[in-house]
């Protein structure tokens, strides 16, 4: 049955799907193109020596290579918040489906609740899957044709911890739109709140990352724990990372299913 | 706020019921609570010995539900809307009992292709009853079955309700057309602002109401009697009589005392 419902799910979404897949890996080879361009040009050398020093420590020298260009199209922040967007759309599915009355002829099935939730962390899952490993098909395809002689590309190591480590920001996105969605009434709300507490999280992190008065705080925000600067100056990810963005992930699943176990449809 | 409060129905197997009230009283709440879409403050509902909150899986299993607003996908096709739901209902649909349902509620297997965008409400409603009984469901939950539906297919879905019955299936089906709950149903109820307040058949809910006896006098004048009970008394007291019209009540009026009282 559960089945039925992912088929159902992934079926209705495969154009959106289609494109988030086509816009990531696009995104990621445009990156490199890009990278080739600068670099040809001689542009890293101009930007290293204009680069002021707290950028530079604090990037790691990210923006200055052709290798931190490229890796920068795993934390670029339009990057983070479409994938979010995209989460919090299929996180929000159970709430929709609430509004558009859909649920009504779903449970009038003998369908067990946890399975509308599972549904919707299954489809989260395959949909964050589908979108890294397109970035990564994308990533693979541009350095395979697009590096220019003399260029350092990134190691694959790095690109899979960049990866691993967004994928697991992307997931806990996914898990505190579900847990919004399992007792929200209408989709807006439910989908406007987590976006915006998406935003207010991530200028959080930025500001932790600045004003150290605010550093205690910025631990709240899940963007804490998506540390892209740090894996490029080629520290491994942090299990500490993991651990937390995992967590909020199975934490956040669990509540939801407790809560639209309970609630009226 | 109680949107229901004392509600005591027992629905027979075999039998087709009317469950009837003005926009407001209920009647949905009490079909989502049967559902478990609702859950009760208090109380509990079984359907055929399960209870709806404690074994809900188990009372669903033995539903054919047709929601008053079929909250289908815009873009799904009809085709794909009646494979999901028998799929999910755990029922197998014999090909045969839904091709039936096709033709005789006339959906066309073309519109079974088309996206229920292009469906009009007639059609999403004949989908919607196609769904809720292509797996010959031992209950079929019915929220206005033929609202938007022309004549021709409203007489031919009367006659499946019918042939349900026959087969020892029971329907519990709101509606607001008395004429039909009159010809179909064996029993009704009447909930008004969250409460039951007339169970029984329809003949019984006539007799409760009173007769108007017409008693047209030799004089030229004439009377008119509301009379609840036998009209024997009445009778041997009359004089100079020429004649008597007795009116039978309408359900609509017999009903309309109940949602009114």
């Amino acid at each position: 049955m559960i089945a039925t419902l992912i088929a159902h799910s992934l079926r209705r979404r495969r154009g959106f799907l289609a494109t988030t897949a086509l816009v990531m890996s696009g995104f990621q080879i445009f990156m490199i193109m890009a990278a080739r361009s600068v670099f040809r040009s001689g542009g890293f050398q101009q930007l290293q020596a204009l680069m002021p020093s707290f950028i530079e420590q604090w990037t790691n020298m990210m923006a200055a290579s052709f290798q931190g260009f490229v890796l920068f199209g795993y934390s670029h922040p339009l990057v983070e918040l479409f994938l979010i967007a995209v989460v919090i759309s299929i996180g929000t599915e159970p709430v929709a489906e609430i509004e558009s009355k859909f649920v009504d002829l779903l449970m009038a099935r003998p369908v067990r609740r946890s399975a509308v939730v599972a549904r919707t962390l299954a489809v989260l899952l395959a949909a964050t899957l589908l979108a890294i490993v397109s970035m990564l098909i994308g990533t693979a395809i541009g350095l395979r044709f697009m590096v220019p002689a003399g260029a350092v590309p990134p190691p694959a190591r790095v690109v899979a911890a960049l990866a691993v480590n967004l994928a697991l920001l992307v997931l806990a996105w996914g898990g505190i739109a579900l847990m919004f969605a399992s007792f929200a009434h209408r989709r807006a709300t439910a989908a406007a709140t987590c976006g915006f507490l998406a935003f207010s999280m991530f200028v959080l992190d930025w500001v932790g990352r600045f004003w150290e008065a605010m550093r205690p705080l910025s631990r709240l925000s899940p963007f804490h724990y998506f540390s892209p600067f740090n894996m490029i100056g080629g520290q491994p990810l942090a299990v500490s990372d993991v651990a937390a963005l995992a967590g909020i992930f199975i934490v956040t699943s669990i509540v939801a299913n407790v809560i639209y176990a309970r609630r009226d449809l | 706020m109680r949107a229901l409060r004392g509600i005591s129905l027992d629905v027979r197997p075999g039998e087709i019921f009317g469950f009837l009230g003005l926009n407001g009283a209920g009647k949905t709440t009490t079909i989502r609570i049967l559902l478990d879409l609702l859950r009760p403050s208090g109380g509990s509902a079984q359907v055929f010995g399960a209870d709806c909150q404690r074994e809900s899986r188990k009372a669903r299993a033995s539903i054919g539900y047709l929601p008053g607003e079929l909250g289908l996908y815009a873009d799904m096709r009809g085709g794909e809307a009646l494979a999901l739901m028998e799929k999910l209902g755990g029922r197998a649909a014999e090909a045969r009992t839904r091709d039936a349902l096709l033709d005789r509620l006339e959906l066309a297997r073309a519109d079974l292709r088309r996206t229920l965008r292009e469906y009009s409400t007639g059609m999403k409603r004949k989908l919607g009853l196609v769904q809720a009984l292509q797996s010959d469901p031992p209950l079929a939950i019915l929220d206005e079955p033929t609202e938007g539906l022309d004549p021709l297919v409203q007489r031919a879905l009367h006659e499946i309700l019918v042939e349900l019955r026959a087969r020892g299936r029971t329907v519990f089906m709101s509606s607001h057309v008395l004429s039909e709950v009159e010809r179909l149903c064996d029993r009704i109820a009447v909930i008004r602002a969250g409460e039951i307040v007339l169970v029984s058949t329809v003949e019984e809910a006539r007799r409760r109401s009173g007769r108007i006896v017409r008693v047209h006098h030799t004089d030229g004048q004439r009377q008119e009697i509301e009379v609840a009970g036998e009209l024997g008394p009445l009778l041997t007291q009359l004089k100079d009589v020429r004649d008597i019209e007795i009116v039978e009540p309408s359900l609509e009026d017999v009903l309309a005392s109940f949602y009114r009282s």
